[in-house]
């Protein structure tokens, strides 16, 4: 069994434990921002409805945040199970991100029991206070575990190297990682069994890769970086909002609940808010990055056959309209530039012993070509989603503008919009916008996750290894998969069910066991 | 050793006590927890059900920071000792496997049992806390194969002839693992029924019948601990001889761990005497929890990081012992860069320091009840 036989069982589950870790901590992160609306809003009115609102939304909150350890855990623990080849990466640039992460796990855990324990008992002040602290540990987390992916897209430090292999790829920042230990690790991957695991588990190998990263910090502070981690905290933020948004929608629809119609109130603008400015100004952040640094990428989301000239996405992306728009056609040129050269033209042969020596005779031009070749595969189908994801995105705006003109006075703009809206009736009208919102920023977050990872293949790391490098030795039955698909499945569904459960009803312990505790 | 290699060994060590210590409590109080919901329902006895309900909050808050600590402990594996990250995830992928699918059931389920109480049947919520009790013995079961593997390899003993597949299955019949699988059970089974004998027995919560349960709980857990120990040293007598000698102090020792193993011995014996008497006192006057028996938690605990100490340290300076030859931990360090010691410390702090505030913030939910059992 090879490394692609185990792609194909590992990438599946990957995904869906990916996906449904970030579903939760979507929910960790948006609900802070509603606890903390609607304690500022219980504050100012002492109305008990906002309170009971932040009493069931905290035992959410607190469900959702042991869901998302759960499988956080997973995600992690799956890095290096399914995936060993990552641990290379935490023991170099994810080394200071993943101890940072450490400190904000811990103060969330902290803060949100603080804030439970808590609640009621002190002034909403100090509650709200306890609840910003921890959206600020969350958010921190979020920012960490970020540059470690961002890295991976964009490996910063690593200056002209990737070129050796790649010309058509940019330069990375300044060169803050060893020549030597680098071109050494890529060639042992390339002359050995390929997987990078059993490359970092002898000492001997180990030794001979050497000293990698001269600068720690390397990842954090990734040109890359910054766009990804405003982009993606922003739609995790969003996404968790959304998800609450639809459950207050469900509840009035359902239940004819006005009540409902005023937590909704309480926090729309901000959801509005971040949903104006995620793609405005984050999404076209992110975008400029991605034409800069990750050239493939940006081929194939735009579909970029051949090289054109587009004033909108010129300016879109370069800030001008008379950028030419570089193809795989002018991608694959490059490569032809170091066609006929071999391995041992550009790197010195060592005395590595690990090294077979048939690699030197390896023709570059071809295994840029062929590396090439396989991301323009999937051209298609970036193409398409990219382009739903932009609907989603437009989607979910569209929604969330049309409750906030709903419930909040614009002028004209409400008018018009009410009449409209008047004639569909106002629980089919919350129910709408609602499942815009809701639908539309879970296809825009999920899609563009996918775009992130799918576009940077065939490497794990860009330009530089490959997801079969990186990928488990270990041969990996259906079973195994099918196990953990269940697993992963009946978590999700059960950490669901019982928030659901603890939104609609409302708890009935026994009589008897009330007395017992009033009499201890 | 040089200072680093220490530093690494050391850092490596503290995280797996302080999550040893978390984990024991919470599997422990788990299956207490699990097993009184349970019969509460079977007999419909609300009295079990208050009962189960309040050694849960010991677990809950327990819970996440036993997890907090085992992702410390990865991150040190995976930051400062790759090489051994690397190859465990490889020869000891199954056993992991086992650990990681544990802990993936484990956490949700507990906070399910916890915020479905009373919301659902009584007879699906007692499935679920039998769910959480399970998984969380799962963990462990998983986990000590790596245990197993450092203290005597058998499979990275073939896989390092290049057996690498046999390894993969050959791991399960590592013969240090049952009596130590079988030790930490009981173990974590004792420290749980100690942490509930005491806690009842602490002013704010004292319940002498609770207390008394815990007490019995725990009684046939010292006894097998008492076997499971001796079976465990006994394997070592023949499967890992450095560590044995080194527990026993005698004879070509790398590190005299001897007087701390009879300061373990010591604390069991008084840990069975204040059972024995506190059960006694219990039984003569049902009313009153004689005060010691408050204490018995706090010396369980102390016992736990005895023992684990004895585990992992009484090796130094090796990390993996081979017969009579060991590996020292430079032999599994991060070469690939050098570790970032005052960040380090940094982190080390903050996290000394948040789990201080955590262990205020446990001292107030539970002495001060602000995590009511009952809902107002």
């Amino acid at each position: 069994m090879g490394p692609s036989d185990n792609l194909a069982k590992i990438i599946p589950v990957t995904y869906l434990g990916i996906y449904l870790h970030a579903a939760f901590l979507s929910i960790s992160m948006g609900t802070p921002l509603v606890l903390i609306a609607l304690i500022y809003l219980w504050n100012r009115s002492k109305n008990e409805l906002y309170f009971r609102a932040i009493k069931t939304l905290t035992s959410i909150l607190v469900v959702n945040f042991a869901a998302g350890a759960a499988t956080g855990t997973l995600v992690e623990f799956g890095l290096v199970q399914a995936w060993p080849g990552t641990i290379f990466v935490l023991s170099t640039v994810g080394f200071v991100p993943f101890t940072l992460e450490l400190i904000a796990f811990v103060g969330e855990i902290v803060l949100l029991l603080l804030f439970i324990i808590t609640l009621g008992r002190l002034k909403p002040f100090t509650s709200l206070t306890f609840m910003a602290i921890y959206f600020v540990f969350a958010v921190f987390s979020g920012v960490v575990i970020t540059s470690v992916n961002s890295w991976m897209n964009v490996p910063w430090g690593t200056a002209d190297l990737a070129r050796t292999f790649y010309p058509f790829l940019p330069t990375y920042g300044p060169l803050l990682v060893s020549e030597e230990s680098y071109i050494n690790l890529r060639l042992m991957l390339l002359s050995s069994s390929g997987f990078a695991s059993q490359v970092i588990q002898d000492p001997s190998m180990v030794r001979e890769i050497g000293k990698f990263l001269n600068d720690p910090f390397v990842a954090i502070f990734n040109e890359y970086n910054l766009a990804s981690v405003l982009h993606n905290v922003t739609a995790a933020i969003i996404i968790g909002m959304s998800i609450i948004l639809a459950g207050y929608a469900y509840s009035y629809v359902r239940n004819n609940n006005e009540d409902s119609l005023k937590i909704i109130r309480a926090f729309i603008p901000i959801l509005v808010a971040l949903l104006i400015v995620q793609p405005i100004v984050f999404g076209d952040f992110m975008g400029k990055m991605v034409a800069s640094y990750q050239p493939t990428k940006f081929a194939a989301i735009e579909g970029l056959y051949e090289s054109k000239k587009d004033p909108l996405l010129g300016f879109l992306a370069f800030n001008d309209p008379d950028a030419l728009l570089v193809g795989f056609n002018d991608l694959a040129k490059r490569c032809d530039e170091v066609s006929g050269f071999k391995i041992k033209d550009i790197i010195p042969a060592t005395s590595k012993t690990s090294l077979d020596q048939t690699l030197y005779e390896l023709d570059i031009g071809e295994l840029c070509r062929r590396d090439l070749i396989r991301t323009q595969n999937n051209t298609p189908l970036l193409n398409t989603v990219y382009y739903v994801k932009i609907g989603g995105g437009i989607a979910a705006l569209a929604g969330s503008v049309g409750l906030f003109l709903t419930f909040y006075n614009f002028g004209p703009f409400s008018k018009i919009l009410r009449k409209i809206l008047g004639l569909l009736g106002q629980k089919i009208s919350v129910a709408l916008l609602s499942i815009l919102v809701l639908s539309g920023s879970i296809l825009a977050s999920t899609i563009g996750w996918f775009v992130r990872e799918v576009g940077r293949s065939p490497w794990t790391i860009y330009g530089y290894l490959w997801k079969e490098e990186i990928i488990t030795a270990v041969p990996i039955d259906a079973v195994i998969i099918t196990m953990f698909t269940i697993t992963f499945l009946a978590i999700g569904l059960a950490s669901a069910s019982a928030m659901y459960l603890i939104a609609t009803r409302p708890q009935r312990l026994d009589e008897m066991l009330r007395r017992l505790s009033k009499n201890e | 050793m040089n200072e680093l290699e220490f530093f690494g060994f050391s850092l490596l060590g503290l995280s797996v006590l302080i999550h040893i210590v978390f984990v024991n409590i919470t599997i422990g109080t788990g299956w207490i927890s699990a097993v009184s919901r349970y019969l509460s329902w079977r007999r419909m006895d609300a009295d079990l059900e208050l009962m189960s309900r309040r050694v849960f909050r010991i677990l809950v808050i327990t819970e996440l920071f036993s997890g907090v600590w085992g992702t410390i402990m990865t991150v040190i594996l995976a930051g400062i000792f790759p090489t051994l990250l690397a190859l465990a995830t490889d020869v000891l992928f199954y056993p992991i496997l086992i650990s990681l699918t544990s802990i993936i059931i484990r956490i949700p389920s507990i906070a399910v049992f916890w915020y479905t109480w009373g919301r659902i049947s009584p007879r699906t919520h007692s499935v679920i806390g039998l769910v959480m009790a399970v998984s969380g013995l799962g963990v462990p079961i998983g986990f000590r194969y790596i245990f197993a593997e450092i203290t005597s390899p058998y499979a990275i003993r073939m896989a390092l002839e290049g057996m690498k597949e046999e390894a993969r299955l050959a791991v399960f019949l590592n013969p240090t693992y049952p009596p130590l699988i079988l030790h930490t059970i009981a173990g974590a089974m004792l420290v749980g029924s100690l942490m509930t004998a005491s806690y009842f027995a602490t002013k704010n919560n004292m319940n002498v019948k609770y207390s008394r349960y815990g007490i019995l709980i725990g009684l046939p857990f010292v006894v097998l601990q008492g076997f499971a120990g001796t079976w465990y040293l006994l394997s070592l007598m023949t499967y890992s001889p450095i560590l044995f000698r080194n527990l026993m102090g005698i004879g070509g020792v790398t590190f005299n761990a001897g007087p701390i193993f009879i300061a373990k011995v010591l604390v069991i014996a008084v840990i069975l005497f204040m059972m024995h008497m506190g059960y006694r006192g219990m039984k003569r006057e049902s009313n009153m929890t004689p005060s010691y028996v408050a204490h018995l938690g706090t010396l369980g605990v102390v016992m736990l990081i005895i023992s684990e100490f004895l585990n992992d340290g009484a090796r130094y300076p090796y990390m993996v012992l081979i017969g009579e030859d060991g590996l020292p931990p430079i032999n599994f360090m991060n070469v690939y860069m050098d570790i970032p010691l005052p960040i380090v410390y940094v982190i080390l702090g903050s996290l000394m320091v948040l789990t201080g505030v955590f262990l205020l913030i446990f001292y107030y939910a539970l002495n001060k009840r602000y995590l009511p059992e009952i809902p107002a």
